[in-house]
């Protein structure tokens, strides 16, 4: 069996005059989460359309598992489960039958695929399979769809903002299904919430107007990104005789709020160390805590100077 | 030209088990089918009160010739136009595109099966009219005219003509209602109005109309038709054009083949930007 791949070779796309990606380019295999990150109009979706034949690239070559997506669709898509945008089955369908229709065009067999059908069923706490797709909620219609991207088992996972519109109790079921199935899969996962890929995602791309800004794994990116900014709290309300001890310490106070402040450092642990060296001489401090992920100071300071 | 492998006919199988379920489920074929029902009924009914009859005639092929030729062409437009008219736009206008077209089947596959499915939907409805024609036949004449059979053959290639000609209209316009409405208006409109236009008053074959074709399904109870004749009025010159079945036959190939090659195209190549 080849391993899992998910390939792009210089694809650009254009609507009109707009370029909607330039000349993107990645390569992974074997298995792993890798997270796709933009904001909205960046072109992730996009490109998981070109990944799954929606739409086809104004020039390039994307494939899956080696096959080229736009030129052998049945082929790639026998290797491949999808979540594109907000999927929804025909209205008068039951859950049931969405996913046999999944289970019979992927050859399964008919026990085995109701076998995997009760798993999901409880795995991803699917509403009754007798009701009809039209009966359901948009974050019950989603984990169906979900359960049909996962049904026929396939090595590669494309899911374009999987937990979008769900609540958190549902986001949590798709994430722990996630980092199971990345353990012998290769997912490509578009999200918004850049806490979900920092739990998820063993790597992240970055991109932005079409272009990918930059692609690295998650713990060289925390490295590099560290969180610049500690929200202190203290005992007591921070009034102005602490603020001027902080201050006169040569600290440098963002803004204050309560009985906290948040403090800009270098990033550096030394420097974290040493902050709270020097706080804990001024008040009574109860809470000392990163501001924003590593994860996010990375997102903001690449689109920022991706755009620059 | 892609070859046709195992793997597309048993996909072509599940594409057609599955629209059909589709439709059957659908809220549009429980109300067509209690529509045709109500209808046949009521025709059988005003036969049973032999005064009302508005279609009897001298002998079962003449009754069968008045029951298929009042209106009753028109519903199967209707028809075709509720199961074709947004056979493709049901994917490219709405979110079920992402289900779909991202499975292990060719879309020229998936056409097919939809239009097997329509197809098999409105041969219920069709088959409900002629078992109504059947029994109105034996309750007033204790007889079928054998011509049924191939009137219900000029049925069959009737539908499957209409309803490639409607899928043009779900290729073409995103909205599935949008398909559907225009469809019907084309087929119940338009066409019969400009088709007696330029067959009536201009004196050219309505070959290209297939809401001519289809009149076969009642000519053919008919022995002497006149094919062509023209009458001489006071203000003009009445051209009447009536087609063989021969040429009915030929006219309704050509759409099926012509308009589902052109829907298909269409589905093949369409990308989902929306």
């Amino acid at each position: 069996m080849n391993m899992a791949s998910i390939e792009l070779i210089n694809v650009s796309k254009e609507f009109g005059k707009f370029r909607a990606l330039d000349n993107v380019s990645f390569k992974y295999e074997g298995n792993g989460a890798i997270g796709y990150l933009g904001p909205n109009g960046a072109g992730k979706t996009t490109t998981l359309k070109i990944l799954t034949n929606l739409l086809r690239p104004t020039s390039g070559k994307a494939t899956i598992n080696g096959i080229n997506v736009n030129r052998n669709p049945v082929e790639a898509f026998k290797r491949m489960g999808s979540v594109i945008e907000s999927p929804s089955p025909f209205p008068y369908f039951t859950v049931e039958d969405s996913l046999m229709f999944v289970a019979e065009l992927r050859r399964m067999d008919r026990e085995d695929a109701r076998d995997r059908i009760e798993y999901y069923a409880k795995a991803l706490a699917l509403p009754d399979l007798n009701k009809r797709i039209g009966d359901l909620s948009k974050g019950q219609r989603q984990r169906v769809v979900i359960a049909s991207a996962l049904l026929p088992d396939p090595e590669v996972l494309l899911l374009d903002e999987p937990t979008s519109g769900l609540d958190p109790f549902e986001m949590k079921i798709i994430r722990d299904m996630i980092i199971k199935m990345k353990k012998d899969k290769l997912i490509l996962m578009s999200s918004h919430l850049l806490s979900e890929v920092a739990e998820v995602c063993d790597e992240v791309i970055f991109i932005n107007h079409g272009k990918i800004l930059a692609r690295d794994n998650v713990a060289n990116i925390s490295r590099e990104f560290r969180a610049k900014a500690v929200i202190v709290e203290f005992l007591d309300p921070v009034d102005e005789k602490l603020i001027s001890a902080i201050k006169s310490m040569g600290l440098d106070i963002e803004k204050n709020n309560g009985n906290s402040v948040i403090i800009r450092y270098d990033g550096s642990n030394d420097q974290r160390a040493e902050i709270l060296k020097k706080l804990i001489n001024v008040g009574n401090v109860i809470r000392y805590d990163s501001v924003g992920s590593e994860l996010e100071e990375a997102y903001i300071s690449i689109l920022k100077n991706g755009s620059q | 030209m892609a070859s046709i492998g195992a793997d597309d006919i048993r996909n072509y199988y599940v594409g057609t088990k599955f629209q059909f379920t589709y439709y059957f489920r659908s809220r549009r074929f429980i109300g067509l089918l209690i529509f045709s029902i109500l209808i046949t009924i009521l025709i059988l009914f005003l036969d049973l009160h032999y005064d009302y009859s508005a279609l009897k005639a001298e002998n079962s092929a003449a009754f069968l010739y008045n029951y298929l030729s009042n209106g009753i062409i028109a519903y199967f437009a209707i028809l075709a136009a509720f199961f074709g008219g947004d056979m493709i736009s049901m994917d490219l206008g709405t979110s079920t595109a992402f289900y779909t077209l991202v499975q292990p089947i060719k879309r020229s596959v998936l056409y097919l099966g939809r239009y097997t499915a329509a197809f098999l939907s409105t041969l219920a409805f069709v088959s409900i009219i002629y078992i109504g024609a059947i029994a109105g036949s034996l309750y007033l004449y204790r007889t079928v005219s054998a011509l049924i059979l191939p009137s219900f053959g000029f049925a069959l290639l009737y539908m499957l003509a209409l309803i490639s000609f409607a899928t043009l209209f779900s290729a073409i316009f995103k909205t599935p209602s949008i398909g559907l409405v225009v469809s019907i208006l084309f087929l119940i409109l338009v066409y019969p109005a400009i088709q007696g236009i330029i067959s009536a008053l201009a004196g050219i074959n309505p070959w290209m109309f297939v809401t001519y074709a289809g009149e076969m399904i009642y000519l053919v109870f008919s022995k002497n038709y006149v094919v062509y004749s023209v009458t001489h009025t006071q203000f003009a010159y009445l051209y009447t054009f009536n087609p063989t079945g021969d040429e009915a036959i030929l006219i309704m190939i050509g759409y099926i083949i012509v308009f589902s090659l052109v829907s298909m195209i269409v589905f093949t190549k369409k990308e989902i930007k929306g």
